[in-house]
C-alpha cells in the first residue's frame, strides 16, 4: 500500500493519504492538537486510550517522552486510534545474567550501553493494545497504516527499535500475519494480571477463596484495631501530589522487577486534576502522617491499580502488609462501583496471583529500524529474560473457574514463529544462533582482532601502535629470534614451502625424523610422532588409542581437542570435577574391571593452574588404568629442563603419553605425541588425523628444532617466564584486582561476568593493553575475566605501561565478584 | 517418579541460582541457559544424588528437562565388567 504524504501544517498535523482508498491516517504530535470530543468521539475506546488518560501521560512530562496520535477515518467514518511514544530504554537491566556491579562499570565506559531510542505503539503507564479499531474488517489495514507511519516516525527520529505491545492471546494471529512478513518477531511480554469482578461484595469475593487466604485477608484489614492506621479513599489528591512522589519514588528504588517510568509530583498533581472524575487515590494514615497509598484509575467497566508507595521506615511495615489491604480494599471499591475487573498491571506478580487475579500473557513484536540481525537479538533478549510467573501454586480462586491459559502452547508457538528458517533445515541452528550479534548490538564484540605485527612484548593492533600483548602463547619470545627465522628461511629455501603429502607416504623429510628423534631425546621418551596442528594431535591420538567400549576418565577443565578427540573415537567419556582426585577415584572404583585412561591438562589454559600428576599417577597405578597428559603450555617452560609439569612434579616415568604443541613455546604450529616404542608406532599406523593430513612444512620443522636447542641452551628464559608472571600477579592483586600466581604463565584476573569480561576486554584494547577475555564454556560465568599470559622477552617498561592501565580502571570496578579459588 | 522429578528440578534451580520456572519440556541450553560446562557440573551433581554415571555421549543427548528425566530413570548403577559394556555399545548407553 503506497501513501503519499500530504502536509497540512495550518492544522498542525500530518496526513496520509493512500492512493487505492479512503483511509485517510492524520498522525497528530500531540494529543492537545485534536479535540477531545473529536478524538473520544465516534467509536468506543478503552480507557487509556481516551482523550484524558493520553492527556495526563502527556502533560505530565514523565520519562521525557515523545507522543504521537493516529487518528484513522474512512470516508469520513472514524476507524482507529492509535498511541505511540518514543522512549529512550535501557535494556541493560534485562540481562539477568549480568551483575548490577558489572554492569555499572560497563554503563562508566559506555553510558549508552544497551540504550536504545524505542518507537513503542502502546500505553507508556497501562496495558492495552496502542491500536483500536472500529470494524475488525478494517484492521489489517489499519496496521499497515500504523507500521508505515511508525516507520516513517522512526526514520525521522532515528529511533533504534519499533515495538507494537501488549497484544493479547486471541489477537495474536491478527497481528502476526501482518508483522512477521514486516520483519517484526513475536516476543512473549510482561503479561498483565487482571481479576474479573463476579461477586456483589467483598463478603462474596472473601467467600470464594481458600480459608487459609480469606483468614489472611480479613486480618490483613483491620488497620485500624491493630496498627492504629486510618483509611481514606479520596479524588482530591492534588495536596498530596508531593507526598505520594516520595513514597512512590521508595518503591520504585527498591523495586527487583524491572521498571522504567518516573514518575514524579508533577505526575500525581496532574492526575489529580486531568483524571479527576477517573481516578481516586487509597491513603493510609498512621498518626495523621501518609505512610502508603494506591493510585487507581477507572473506566467504562475497569478498575486500575495504577501506582503503589509506601514508607518503608514505618516501624509496624512488616506486620502490616499494606500492599495486600490496599489491593483488597481496591476490590472493594471495583465492587462498589460495579466495575467488571480490576487491572493490576505487569511486575509483582505474586500478591496478584494471591489475590486470584489471572495471569493474562501479551505479546510484543519487535523490530530494529534497519537490521534484521539485530531485531532477531532483541526478541530473544527480551525471551530470555522476561519471566513468566507460574501461577499454578496459586489456588486462591480456583473455586471461581479461574481461565488457565496454555501457556506452554503460547510459549512454544511464539518459538516458533520466531524462527526464519524451518526446524527441518538443517541451517536451522544457524537461524537461532544470535550471541556474536548480541555482542555487536551491545557493542562489546571485539573479536577477530587484527594483529599487524609479530607476537612480541608490544604489538600494532588496528590502528593503533605498541599496544602491550599480555595474552599470546608464544612463551618464549622466540617468534622473531634470528636464529629461529634464519633456520626456517634455510629450509624454504632448501625443501620448498609444503610437503603436500601424507607423513605415511611422501610427506616425511629427513628433518620430520630428526624432530621425532630431538624430541623424544629431549622428552626422555622411545619414540615421538608429528601432527600438523595441536589441536589435530589429541584428535588422532585419542581416536586411534581410545575406541567404543573404552572408558576415557577427563578433568572438567581440559581442552577443548582433548573432548573432541575422545568424541571421535567413539569411547564413553566420564568427567571428574577440575582436579578433584576424589571424584576421580569414585569414577575409577566405579568402573572396575573397563579398560581406562585418564587424561588431563597438564597446566590448565584458561585458569594457570597445575593439575596433581602425582595423585593422578598413584590412582591410575592403584586402579590399573592408562595416563595421558597434555603437556600444551607446559612444555618449554615448566621443570628445570622445560620438559613439562610431569619432569616439575617428579612423574615421567609414570605418565604413558605426553602431547604437546609447537604454537606456543616453539613459535610454530603443530603437535606431538611422545611414548613408548610400540604405542607410538601403533598411532603412526592408525591415527586418521596423522595419515590422512598434510605432514608439516620443513620451514615449521626447523624453527621448531631451533626453539628446541635454545630451549635446551637457554634455562633462564624459563626463569624469567616465571620471574615477570609472579611480578604482575602480585602487582595486580596489590592494585586490588583478584589475580593469583599459580606457579606457570598464565595469571587469570577474574572480573566476574563475561559480559564484563567482553567489554573491559575492548576497553583495555582501546587504552593499549591486549588481553584475552574468557568465559563460559571455558571456565564458569563466576570466572570470567582476563586471562593473562607473559613471555620471557616482555619488556619491563611495557608490563609498567599496562599495570598503569589496570590502575587508571581498578576505580571503575565495583567490588569485583566474591573470590574465586581457581583451581578448581 | 514424581520425587526424583522434584529432586531433579530442585536440583536445576540451585545450579541455575535464578528462580526459573523448570517445566519437563524446557530445554536445558536454550531456554534454561546450560552451557558444556555447566552439564558437567550437572552429570556430576546427579551422580552424587541418584548413583548413575551418565557417559558424555550420553550426555549429547540431554535436550530437555524430560529427556534428564529419563536419563536418571533408564541408567542403572555403573559397575559393568566387558562383556554387559559389549551389550551397552548397541543398548542405552
Amino acid at each position: 500500500m503506497k501513501s503519499q504524504i500530504l502536509e497540512m501544517r495550518e492544522m498542525g498535523h500530518m496526513e496520509t493519504d493512500p492512493v487505492n482508498t479512503d483511509i485517510r491516517v492524520e498522525c497528530y504530535p500531540s494529543i492537545a492538537a485534536v479535540p477531545p470530543e473529536v478524538w473520544n468521539g465516534g467509536m468506543t475506546l478503552p480507557t487509556p486510550m481516551r482523550y484524558e488518560f493520553l492527556e495526563l501521560v502527556e502533560k505530565s512530562g514523565i520519562n521525557d517522552l515523545r507522543h504521537w496520535n493516529l487518528r484513522v477515518t474512512t470516508a469520513g467514518a472514524e476507524q482507529a486510534r492509535a498511541n505511540i511514544f518514543l522512549s529512550e530504554t535501557d535494556f541493560s537491566t534485562f540481562d539477568a545474567k549480568l551483575p548490577p556491579s558489572a554492569r555499572l562499570t560497563i554503563k562508566r565506559w559506555s553510558p549508552d550501553f544497551m540504550t536504545f531510542k524505542v518507537l513503542e505503539c502502546g500505553f507508556f503507564t497501562m496495558i492495552g493494545e496502542g491500536l483500536v479499531v472500529r470494524d475488525a474488517q478494517a484492521f489489517p489495514e489499519a496496521l499497515r497504516a500504523l507500521t508505515q507511519e511508525m516507520d516513517r516516525l522512526a526514520g525521522e527520529e532515528n529511533a533504534d527499535f519499533l515495538l507494537i505491545r501488549d497484544v493479547p492471546m486471541e489477537r495474536y494471529e491478527a497481528y502476526h500475519d501482518t508483522l512477521r512478513p514486516l520483519g517484526y518477531y513475536p516476543v512473549l511480554g510482561f503479561p498483565n494480571a487482571v481479576l474479573p469482578v463476579c461477586w456483589d461484595s467483598l463478603d462474596g469475593y472473601l467467600a470464594a477463596l481458600n480459608s487459609k487466604t480469606r483468614l489472611k485477608f480479613r486480618n490483613s484489614l483491620r488497620l485500624k484495631e491493630k496498627f492504629d492506621i486510618d483509611v481514606e479513599f479520596t479524588r482530591d489528591y492534588a495536596e498530596h501530589a508531593a507526598t505520594l512522589a516520595v513514597l512512590w519514588e521508595n518503591v520504585h528504588r527498591h523495586a527487583k522487577d524491572y521498571s522504567r517510568e518516573f514518575l514524579d509530583q508533577g505526575f500525581f498533581a496532574h492526575s489529580a486534576s486531568v483524571l479527576h472524575e477517573n481516578s481516586e487515590v487509597l491513603l493510609f494514615r498512621h498518626r495523621g502522617k501518609i505512610i502508603a497509598f494506591m493510585l487507581n484509575l477507572y473506566g467504562a467497566d475497569d478498575y486500575i491499580v495504577l501506582d503503589w508507595g509506601v514508607d518503608y521506615s514505618f516501624e509496624q511495615y512488616r506486620e502490616a502488609n499494606l500492599y495486600r489491604a490496599a489491593t483488597v480494599l481496591s476490590l472493594q471499591r471495583a465492587i462498589e462501583l460495579g466495575k467488571a475487573r480490576m487491572e493490576l498491571g505487569i511486575t509483582n506478580y505474586t500478591p496478584k496471583m494471591t489475590l486470584g487475579a489471572e495471569i493474562v500473557p501479551l505479546i510484543y513484536f519487535v523490530r530494529h529500524r534497519v537490521s534484521p540481525d539485530y531485531s532477531k537479538v532483541l526478541a530473544k533478549l527480551l525471551s530470555t529474560n522476561i519471566a513468566q510467573p507460574d501461577p499454578s501454586v496459586h489456588d486462591a480462586l480456583s473455586r471461581t473457574g479461574a481461565e488457565r491459559v496454555d501457556l506452554q502452547a503460547l510459549e512454544t508457538r511464539i518459538k516458533r514463529d520466531q524462527c526464519n528458517i524451518a526446524e527441518h533445515d538443517l541451517f536451522s541452528k544457524v537461524d537461532k544462533y544470535h550471541r556474536a550479534d548480541s555482542m555487536r548490538l551491545a557493542g562489546i564484540y571485539g573479536l577477530y582482532p587484527e594483529f599487524r605485527t609479530a607476537q612480541d612484548s608490544c604489538i600494532s593492533l588496528g590502528e593503533k601502535q605498541n599496544v602491550v600483548l599480555l595474552g599470546t602463547n608464544s612463551y618464549l619470545g622466540l617468534a622473531t629470534h634470528p636464529e629461529v627465522v634464519s633456520a626456517a628461511r634455510c629450509a624454504l629455501e632448501k625443501y620448498g614451502t609444503g610437503c603436500s603429502g601424507s607423513p605415511l607416504l611422501n610427506g616425511t623429510l629427513d628433518v620430520h625424523m630428526r624432530l621425532e628423534e630431538e624430541l623424544a631425546d629431549f622428552l626422555r621418551r622411545e619414540a615421538v610422532i608429528l601432527c600438523s596442528t595441536g589441536y589435530q594431535t589429541n584428535l588422532a591420538g585419542l581416536s586411534a588409542l581410545c575406541g567404543p567400549g573404552d572408558c576415557v576418565l577427563m578433568d572438567a577443565r581440559n581442552h577443548r581437542s582433548l573432548f573432541d578427540g575422545v568424541r571421535l573415537s567413539g569411547a564413553d567419556c566420564l568427567v571428574y570435577r577440575h582436579n578433584d582426585m576424589v571424584h576421580l577415584k569414585t569414577l575409577l572404583a566405579r568402573t572396575s574391571g573397563r579398560r581406562r585412561i585418564v587424561v588431563t591438562d597438564s597446566l590448565f589454559s584458561m585458569e594457570g593452574t597445575v593439575a596433581d600428576l602425582r595423585a593422578i599417577c598413584l590412582l591410575v597405578r592403584e586402579f590399573s588404568a592408562r595416563v595421558f597428559v597434555d603437556e600444551s603450555h607446559a612444555i618449554g617452560v615448566l621443570g628445570l629442563g622445560g620438559r613439562g609439569v610431569c619432569e616439575l612434579l617428579g612423574v615421567e616415568s609414570e605418565v604413558d603419553l605426553v602431547m604437546g604443541t609447537f604454537s606456543k613455546s616453539f613459535a610454530a604450529i603443530g603437535g606431538f605425541l611422545a611414548g613408548r616404542r610400540d604405542v607410538i608406532d601403533f598411532i603412526k599406523h592408525n591415527a586418521g588425523g596423522h595419515i590422512f593430513s598434510a605432514s608439516l612444512p620443513a620451514s615449521i620443522v626447523e624453527t621448531v628444532r631451533a626453539v628446541l636447542r635454545i630451549v635446551r641452551r637457554e634455562p633462564e628464559r624459563r626463569v624469567e617466564i616465571l620471574h615477570k608472571a609472579r611480578f604482575m600477579a602480585s602487582s595486580l592483586a596489590s592494585l586490588g584486582y583478584q589475580a593469583r600466581y599459580h606457579g606457570s604463565q598464565i595469571v587469570p584476573v577474574v572480573l566476574g561476568s563475561y559480559t564484563l569480561a567482553l567489554a573491559a576486554y575492548c576497553r583495555f584494547m582501546e587504552h593499549g593493553v591486549y588481553v584475552n577475555p574468557v568465559g563460559p564454556p571455558a571456565v564458569p560465568e563466576e570466572a570470567s575475566g582476563f586471562r593473562t599470559s607473559y613471555i620471557a622477552t616482555h619488556q619491563w617498561s611495557d608490563l609498567e605501561r599496562a599495570l598503569e592501565v589496570f590502575a587508571r580502571h581498578r576505580a571503575d570496578f565495583e567490588a569485583v565478584a566474591v573470590p574465586v579459588d581457581a583451581a578448581g | 517418579m514424581h520425587e526424583l522429578h522434584e529432586t531433579v528440578n530442585a536440583l536445576l534451580k540451585t545450579m541455575l541460582g535464578q528462580n526459573k520456572v523448570i517445566t519437563p519440556g524446557k530445554q536445558l541450553v536454550e531456554d534454561l541457559g546450560f552451557d558444556s560446562l555447566k552439564m558437567f557440573e550437572l552429570t556430576a551433581a546427579l551422580e552424587e544424588e541418584f548413583g548413575v554415571l551418565i557417559p558424555v555421549s550420553r550426555v549429547a543427548h540431554i535436550k530437555t528437562v524430560a529427556d534428564l528425566y529419563q536419563a536418571v530413570e533408564s541408567l542403572d548403577r555403573y559397575a559393568m565388567n566387558e562383556s554387559e559394556a559389549d551389550a551397552s555399545r548397541s543398548g542405552t548407553l
